[in-house]
């Protein structure tokens, strides 16, 4: 089965067309992709409705037809076969089996009915998805190679740097103006990104097992949404604004100076009870940390459902609608920066020789004990950060949604990624986000489709997509003498050299 | 001043007695050997003397400062570094990366300065992977600094953990079974390698082998362990004929005869 989908792929590959093309689309640098995907997206605000409907599409796919494709499948109810099993009372077995029986065949049936519309679906939207993104992205891609490097080489650093990190923000933005689900699935993305990527901090480039990351995020929600709705907005909760004239600042900068406050002071108290936790824990290595994180993840929500001045159960209603696609763009660039500067550097890369041989580390200078607690404390400071961006997106934060299902999501994004690959987190924070949504139509059903996809997952890649190595990528900074000293990505050419 | 001074150092791992009573004294600039059959405690001592346990009883005297309770990486950060029996780089890291965190008591920024790309980190950083590449040029390493620890051959592997060790600017060097798994070829490079490496570095040595070859062409004192007791010491010449050392590895004379 393998070998005959590999080889298709050899002749696929081996046709001077794509081959030409591949050779092509490896060369091009990072900005010109992006630059083919601010066209794609242009394209689509301008002529997608419209390229849409030729299709014979309903509408535009919101998020690359995915939920078009499954919501096929939306009246699939299988309560329908698992409930006559378990009848309120016990006089017959017969009559229930039946009837589970006729609930099974005809839910089957409906099954095997939807199937054709949603090939055809799926057909439609691959064809828009290839016209408005496909095309654009590559075609740009390729032509805007040589004017990419260019230009690269003749910017400095990190005007390049921002100049990609611009033109991302702009594709991003201008993606999620089309539709506001859209950009709510990006603020989820973006959240998701620094949720993973701190957790893989944890547990890829230490080695530790946190499994409670959804408890940081809970102490991050509920502290900056305290501070935010106490301090600066005047609501039923806790009265009148306490500090009302920061948000009252000139040239509307006070609702940011005030959000970026609250959201680092949830941080900081999400990385001080990640603190409590870690000094016990660190004592001894090994699953220590995943019961104790796991309990920690209780105990927070425990707290706050008894809680009646925050809301308790019901949740804190009245959190300001602070939070939006640029706050959370700028705060899971800054998040995957941060964690890239830290592990990279010499510090950082205590962390990884923790995971390799905690006593060689330890022997070589690396003062194990407060490495791990910063980089313990950091992780839990950036989930704290996520889980205060997430409470002001949605109006109300509730103690429910940071439980147990919330940190085995992170958990699932860090291992699909890959332990230790930051590319690998936020590939799988974007593909996890959007699969997560897309399945929405399913209803249940969901919950049985993604452990399976982490089953198969375990099966054949139990190193994650991109095991630990990180996607290099090219940013048409090659031939420039100011690499930076600590960025080397481990590359696999030097271990073929030796092999030579 | 002795370097290194040892008194009456016992450890015991619940009843079970590994190194008892041990007393050494090493002046600076010596190459000595600790030596005894398996399970005599010689790595025990090695692990004492550098934090990784906590001496039950005794003391470790080292340039007039006790070490016993003091946390591996200071230990290290005073000038002690070691290599291990069994080899312990950090296999998925570059050779380059194995040096830098080698490095990582001489770190004088913090979580900020890592984050932000300070000044302060970039001459720092830049200080760690001079020093490094310098080092591995020395060691002819350098070719290999890109390479993943793990994928050197395995004669590499014994020699990066020394040059490793380097890096910590160490004034004692310990070296547990520098030799293990070597043929007598490699033996010989690594005499050689090991009288340059004290020269060079002005180093004083504490070797463990079970090489007799070696022990025997490099070290200029012996000390013999047995069941943790110290049971013979004293020049080369003079331990290889002490009748309790032949005992220890060979069994009483009757029985080998």
């Amino acid at each position: 089965m393998t070998a005959t989908r590999q080889s298709i792929f050899a002749r696929l590959r081996a046709t001077p067309a794509v081959d030409w093309l591949i050779v092509r689309m490896r060369e091009a640098p990072v900005l010109a992709y992006l630059v083919g995907m601010l066209a794609a997206v242009g394209l689509e605000i301008v002529a997608g409705r419209f390229i849409a409907r030729a299709l014979g599409l309903r509408g535009l796919p919101v998020l690359f037809g995915t939920i078009d494709v499954l919501e096929h499948f939306g009246n699939l109810d299988l309560s329908g076969i698992l409930g006559p099993l378990f009848p309120a009372t016990t006089e017959t077995v017969v009559a229930p089996l039946a009837q589970s029986g006729a609930a099974l065949i005809d839910q089957l049936l409906t099954f095997l009915s939807d199937i054709p519309p949603a090939l055809l679906k799926l057909l439609q939207v691959t064809v828009y998805n290839l016209i408005v993104f496909g095309v654009p992205i590559v075609g740009l891609g390729v032509l805007l190679t040589q004017p990419a490097y260019w230009l690269m080489k003749r910017l400095p650093r990190w005007v390049g740097m921002l100049l990609q990190f611009a033109v991302l923000y702009a594709v991003v933005r201008l993606w999620g103006a089309t539709n506001d689900y859209r950009g709510l699935v990006l603020m989820y993305i973006g959240i998701n990104v620094i949720l993973s990527v701190s957790l893989n901090l944890v547990n890829g480039y230490m080695g530790e097992f946190s499994v409670g990351h959804g408890g940081f995020m809970a102490v991050g929600a509920y502290v900056s949404a305290i501070l935010t709705m106490w301090l600066f907005i005047n609501e039923d909760v806790f009265g009148p604004a306490l500090l009302p004239w920061v948000v009252n600042l000139p040239l509307g900068i006070g609702q940011g100076v005030g959000f970026v406050l609250a959201l680092f002071i949830g941080g900081i108290a999400s990385a001080v009870v990640s603190l409590l936790v870690a000094i016990p824990s660190f004592r001894t290595r090994g699953d220590y940390l995943a019961i104790v994180t796991l309990a920690l993840n209780f105990i927070v929500l425990a707290a706050v459902n008894n809680m009646d001045s925050i809301g308790g159960a019901r949740g804190l209603n009245g959190v300001p609608l602070w939070s939006n696609v640029a706050w959370v763009f700028v705060f899971a660039v800054l998040s995957v920066l941060a964690v890239h500067n830290l592990v990279t550097s010499t510090f950082g890369k205590g962390i990884i020789a923790i995971r390799e041989d905690e006593i060689a580390a330890d022997i070589m200078s690396v003062d194990t004990k407060r490495v791990k607690l910063v980089a313990f404390m950091f992780s839990s400071f950036l989930a704290g950060i996520a889980g205060g961006l997430f409470g002001h997106v949605l109006a109300y934060v509730n103690p429910g949604t940071f439980g147990i299902l919330k940190s085995t999501e992170v958990l699932v994004m860090v291992y699909l990624g890959g332990m230790g690959s930051i590319t690998g987190s936020i590939v799988a924070a974007l593909i996890f986000t959007i699969l997560l949504e897309a399945l929405r139509p399913l209803g249940v059903l969901k919950w049985v489709f993604i452990p399976l996809i982490l089953i198969l997952l375990m099966i054949y890649r139990p190193q994650g997509l991109f095991g630990n190595r990180e996607i290099t990528l090219n940013l048409g900074f090659r031939g420039r003498k100011d690499e930076e000293p600590g960025e080397r990505p481990d590359r696999e050419v030097g271990d073929a050299a030796l092999a030579d | 001043m002795p370097l290194l001074q040892i008194n009456h150092l016992s450890h015991f791992f619940g009843g079970l007695k590994a190194v008892d009573d041990f007393t050494l004294t090493l002046e600076e600039g010596e190459l000595i050997g600790l030596i005894g059959p398996n399970g005599a405690g010689k790595t025990t001592v090695f692990n004492l003397v550098t934090g990784v346990y906590k001496a039950t009883e005794g003391e470790i005297v080292y340039r007039g400062q006790d070490l016993v309770g003091v946390p591996p990486h200071k230990i290290t950060g005073l000038g002690i570094s070691r290599t291990f029996q069994t080899i312990r780089l950090w296999d998925q890291m570059s050779v380059l990366d194995n040096m830098r965190v080698a490095h990582h008591g001489q770190v004088d920024y913090g979580l900020g300065g890592a984050l932000l790309r300070l000044p302060g980190y970039r001459r720092a950083e830049a200080a760690i992977t001079d020093h490094s590449m310098n080092l591995l040029k020395l060691f002819d390493f350098d070719r290999f600094a890109e390479i993943k620890a793990g994928n050197l051959p395995y004669g590499e592997r014994r020699r990066l953990e020394i040059v490793r060790a380097m890096a910590t600017r160490p004034k004692l060097l310990l070296l547990d079974e520098p030799a293990a798994g070597m043929n007598p070829g490699e033996i010989d490079s690594l005499m050689e390698f090991i009288h340059w490496v004290r020269e060079e570095f002005d180093l004083t040595i504490w070797l463990i082998e079970h090489q007799m070859r070696l022990v025997m062409n490099i070290c200029e004192r012996l000390k013999v362990i047995d069941f943790g007791k110290t049971i013979a010491e004293g020049p080369p010449e003079k331990v290889r004929n002490d009748p309790s050392v032949l005992e220890a590895y060979l069994g009483e004379q009757a029985e080998v005869l």
